[in-house]
């Protein structure tokens, strides 16, 4: 019974509570409000007039706008519960003093236009408050899930107002003091919920509540300007508005012409033929809205996605203007108002709730406010301006904003799922960027501002933060601001200095005229000894020493002069008899080979820097007996001068550069290593990068991905069966992924499906194991065992997401995957919106049950599903024992020993043949012990 | 205070401990997810038993730091950071902290700073550091008695 009460609800175990509580404060402020407007709304047709209406709604649409104002200062600088507090407040105040109004005998048009504005003003705002405070404890996700029980519970307060009107028993006066009493209830509700119920942390609300009054009414706007999506959905909620109002002017005409008021007292209305209709249709309509609410809408949004539900308001009010514009038949009207009090609230506010989440979410709030709170009256001025003035049939009006709204469905429908995905971006911290991407953004008045900082910081007595300053202004590449550099360290310390030399010569400027220049200046004015000689150095290896005065200085004990000499010698641009510059050269090489040679690592380190000044590929040769070498710097070293000299002539050198990539930590070696693989053993090291890949770093990925880039499409074949490989570490076929994404997409989609079908049946087996094999085998220490399993599940997920998500063609693949873990429940929401609209449908609810918020039971009923995902322990660890993860490997070894399980030691041997060397170690001593 | 641009924020990270070994490629997008706030002198930062999905770094002004009886733990002054302790444990606010002065604040939140661990270790390395260097001092604030 629970259970089919859950699923009929699609409530969670656990949410019980919290759901009925906001379905219930939704059913009475529904109840509350629909009651007051739709009783002004029957006493301003029987004592005023449909004719005036135009009125009402300019009046109300300026109070309106001026409350919105209030609104948006309010929920900018108050808790959203104090805010919808006072909301609720303010209205039982309101409905009181008319109460006592009516209750004095007053009978008078202002009232009866009073009442029908502040129903108007109510329901707009209630609707704000509500959904604004209910948004707070849920993801977007369960909003997808529950929100329609929740506008369920409002449709069932409607309803409640159809059979209280259609029963037709209480009088104007009854009505007043019932509205009155259940605002103050609601009041009561909102008060217990606030205290009880815990909201969904949200990175960037919370960014923005700290940071209140930082973000100024303009940046607001202009961030909406800068959302194509916002201003899209913006436009169509306030089509939507001027749409409801006509369609409304055009059914309320059509039902004073079918009902006629004559004779009536003046106060009385409410037992008339068109009050008892109106009410009949709100009990029908209510009816409906609670059962599409309830159990078609969210199911809808499930199999279609939000796109699927966008065109039906506009499409069935294109259809019904159709026959309206030639036909004055009542079921016109019928079908208009079920649209203004169906359809636009059980599908379009059920829709806006889904895509406002994809409304960059630092604006989300103020957004919903403007939207809810500003246009509807703007909405209503608008259609109150067009149907007094345009000299056009309202049913044509109502027939063009159909159009127009459909129009914008299909846009919003188009733009979604990038939105959704920026939305999600937002929270990504961009490590991709370059240092001059950062500090020249799209304004022009910020890059200036940035330039302007930096040249400041050149001034800091902080040596670091003047480096920093320097840093930013050289990525610039600007010659000016070259100079402002050069000119500021004339007077800067030696080892300031010395750092700048070194930023210098990875800078685009190296061989600047004025940075020569500058250096050799310094190089006249300069006392320090250690500056001199790295200043000599870069003159010497610029080709600007002359060798002779070089000469002297090959035999100097000081490292650096001796190096600029043998540079000096190597590459100087004098012009030199060709005998004379060949002995020079000669004599360069064999002063270089000493260094080499020596047991001193710091000349062994010159030697190396000296043999890529002027080098060319064969001089790699020399580099390969110290790529091994022990110390770190001096194979450091050597690796980026073979990265700088080799090409396809050093590709015997492949096999050894690959083993090395595998073995060295240093990432500056390894980075250097990959350039180099890239360079020598061209698509044929495709393989060895992408297998080794697996303890790189995130740079050294980048590097690894850069260099395969660039070797091009003939690499697709080998990427491809390497994506495929399920004996290959998820890691390294997420690589071979990521640079598939950029080379071949195509080729990528067309294995899509079979990969991905067989990696969620890796997943299943993985999460159903990990989450029954304790509880299958009690009294057994299965710890290891299922943080095994977990690991693999993790990896497999992790996995397939990447490969959706780069097939989907998301920029970044990381980003989706870490936020689909994410311990924010909003982020994870955003995750899984963004996967639903980069992958195919199908996929999608292939992977729902991995992804999605849903309880356990349910997660391990949808595993089930899958062919060999219930298996006893032998039989696992059997399974996980040939496991190409050598974790898995181990665990399973080491569980198989622990529990007897016949012929381990043999498993244990046979796994040895298939693993790498920390397996052996492992393995031995287990099979001694 | 005005707003800090980036280039502000990026050097304000650069002169704390925790961030000091980072080059200018890797502080600017860690620069990018500070989220600048102000707070007027007597406002809470955050109270005991709040959730903690932030950290503190103050800019300008001065922060009071209290247990959970109230007994003061520590004042803080520019260039300081606090808040980040509930961060790696998953705990509740173990302190509360007001503002003195007009401060300006910057933040980051856990998800950004988990993020930036993963991507340069150098930062927990940051961590360790002060952690070690001040641990008598933390371990008093962390258990609400007084420095």
């Amino acid at each position: 019974m629970k259970k089919a009460f859950y699923s009929l609800f699609k409530i969670y175990p656990g949410e019980e509570r919290q759901a009925v509580l906001l379905a219930l404060l939704g059913f009475l402020y529904a109840l509350a409000v629909s009651l007051a407007l739709r009783f002004s709304d029957v006493m301003f047709l029987l004592h005023v007039g449909s004719d005036h209406l135009p009125t009402v709604y300019t009046l109300s649409s300026l109070v309106m706008i001026i409350l919105a104002s209030f609104l948006l200062y309010a929920y900018h600088n108050i808790a959203t519960h104090k805010v919808y507090l006072s909301i609720i407040g303010t209205a039982a105040f309101a409905y009181g003093t008319i109460f006592l109004m009516v209750q004095a005998g007053w009978d008078e048009s202002p009232l009866w236009y009073g009442m029908r504005i502040i129903g108007t003003l109510c329901m707009a705002v209630f609707s704000t408050g509500y959904w604004t405070f209910v948004d707070q404890y849920y993801t977007l996700q369960d909003a997808k899930r529950l929100f329609s029980l929740f506008s369920s519970s409002i449709f069932l307060g409607i309803a409640t107002t159809g059979f209280i009107m259609q029963a037709g028993q209480l009088e104007l006066n009854a009505i007043l003091g019932l509205v009155t009493l259940i605002l103050f209830a609601v009041g009561l509700i909102v008060w217990d919920a606030q205290r009880r119920l815990t909201p969904v942390h949200d990175e960037n609300s919370l960014q923005e509540s700290a940071s209140q009054g930082d973000i100024p009414i303009r940046s607001i706007f202009q961030m909406v300007l800068r959302s194509r999506f916002t201003l899209l959905l913006m436009a169509s909620n306030f089509l939507i508005y001027v749409t409801m109002i006509v369609t409304e002017f055009n059914y309320l005409g059509s039902f004073e012409e079918h009902f006629p008021a004559e004779g009536l007292p003046p106060g009385e209305g409410e037992q008339t033929p068109l009050a008892m209709f109106l009410g009949r249709c709100l009990i029908g309509i209510s009816l409906a809205n609670m059962m599409i609410g309830l159990f078609v809408y969210s199911r809808l949004v499930y199999r279609f996605s939000v796109a699927g539900v966008l065109p039906i308001t506009g499409a069935i009010l294109l259809f019904n203007y159709l026959g309206w514009m030639t036909s004055e038949s009542i079921i016109y009207a019928v079908v208009g108002l079920t649209v203004v009090e169906g359809t636009l609230y059980v599908i379009d506010d059920s829709n806006f709730n889904i895509l406002l989440n994809a409304v960059p979410s630092r604006i989300k709030y103020r957004v919903r406010i403007i939207i809810e709170s500003f246009f509807e009256p703007s909405g209503m001025l608008v259609s109150s301006f067009l149907l007094s003035t345009l000299p056009i049939n309202s049913k044509f009006l109502g027939f063009l904003l159909a159009i127009a709204i459909l129009t914008l469905a299909a846009l919003l429908i188009h733009n979604y799922g990038k939105a959704i995905y920026s939305n999600l971006a937002e929270n990504a911290i961009h490590f991709h960027r370059s240092v001059r991407e950062w500090i020249e953004p799209k304004s022009e008045k910020l890059s200036l501002l940035h330039r302007q900082q930096l040249v400041r910081q050149l001034e800091s007595d902080d040596e670091g933060l003047s480096m920093l300053a320097i840093q930013g202004l050289l990525a610039l590449e600007d010659h000016a601001l070259l100079e402002k550099v050069l000119h500021k360290m004339d007077r800067a310390t030696p080892a300031a200095m010395a750092r700048l030399v070194e930023l210098l010569r990875k800078s685009p400027f190296q061989d600047d005229p004025s940075v020569i220049h500058a250096y050799s200046q310094w190089y006249d004015d300069e006392t320090d000894e250690e500056l001199l000689a790295l200043l000599f150095f870069e003159l010497a290896r610029g080709g600007f020493i002359h060798p002779e005065k070089a000469l002297h200085l090959l035999e100097s004990p000081i490292l650096m002069l001796k190096g600029a000499a043998i540079a000096a010698l190597k590459k100087s641009r004098a012009h030199l008899p060709p005998v004379q510059a060949t002995q020079y050269r000669l004599k360069a090489v064999q002063k270089q080979q000493e260094l080499i040679n020596s047991a001193k690592e710091d000349e062994v380190v010159m030697g190396l820097t000296l043999i890529g000044i002027d080098g060319a590929s064969h001089d790699a040769e020399l580099l390969v007996p110290f790529l091994k070498d022990r110390r770190t710097p001096v194979a450091v070293k050597a690796m980026e001068t073979f990265a700088q000299l080799a090409d396809f002539r050093c590709f015997r050198y492949a096999r050894l550069l690959t083993s090395q990539l595998d073995k060295s930590s240093n990432t500056d070696y390894r980075q250097a290593c990959i350039t180099a693989l890239g360079k020598v053993a061209g698509s044929s090291a495709v393989e060895a990068i992408i297998t080794t890949s697996e303890h790189l770093r995130p740079h050294e990925r980048r590097t690894a991905e850069n260099v395969i880039l660039g070797m091009g499409l003939r690499t697709v074949p080998i990427l491809l069966s390497l994506t495929k490989n399920t004996r290959l570490r998820d890691r390294c076929r997420i690589l071979a992924v990521r640079i598939l994404s950029h080379l071949a997409v195509p080729q990528l989609h067309a294995n899509l499906n079979s990969i991905v079908r067989q990696e969620i049946q890796r997943a299943a087996f993985y999460f159903y194991q990990c989450k029954t094999i304790e509880k299958n085998n009690p009294g057994i220490d299965l710890t290891l065992l299922r943080e095994a399993l977990e690991t693999g599940y993790r990896s497999t997920i992790d996995f397939i997401i990447h490969l959706l998500g780069e097939a989907g063609e998301i920029e970044d693949c990381e980003l989706l995957a870490r936020s689909l873990v994410s311990r924010n429940g909003k982020v994870r929401g955003q995750a899984v919106e963004t996967l639903e609209k980069s992958c195919p449908h199908a996929i999608f609810r292939m992977l729902l049950p991995f992804t999605a918020d849903i309880p356990l039971e349910d997660k391990l009923l949808a595993c089930e599903n899958y062919q060999g995902v219930k298996a006893d322990l032998p039989t696992l660890l059997e399974k996980m024992s040939s496991s190409h993860s050598p974790l898995e490997a181990m665990v399973a070894a080491m569980y198989m020993r622990q529990l007897h399980i016949p012929r381990w030691r043999e498993t244990v041997l046979k796994q040895m043949r298939s693993h790498e060397e920390i397996f052996h170690h492992f393995a031995y001593e287990l099979l001694e012990a | 205070m005005n707003k800090m641009t980036l280039i502000d924020k990026t050097f304000l990270l650069k002169k704390t401990p925790l961030f000091r070994a980072l080059t200018l490629e890797m502080l600017l997008p860690i620069a990018d997810k500070l989220v600048q706030v102000s707070f007027d002198a007597g406002d809470v930062i955050f109270n005991v038993d709040d959730e903690a999905h932030r950290m503190y770094f103050l800019i300008d002004g001065a922060v009071e730091v209290r247990g959970r009886n109230g007994n003061l733990l520590a004042l803080l002054q520019n260039e300081s950071f606090f808040g980040d302790e509930a961060l790696f444990n998953d705990s509740r606010r173990g302190y509360s902290a007001h503002a003195l002065a007009d401060s300006e604040i910057v933040t980051l939140s856990q998800t950004n700073l988990f993020t930036i661990i993963s991507e340069y270790p150098s930062v927990a390395l940051g961590f360790l550091s002060v952690y070690a260097t001040a641990l008598p001092d933390r371990a008093k604030l962390h258990n609400g008695e007084s420095l």
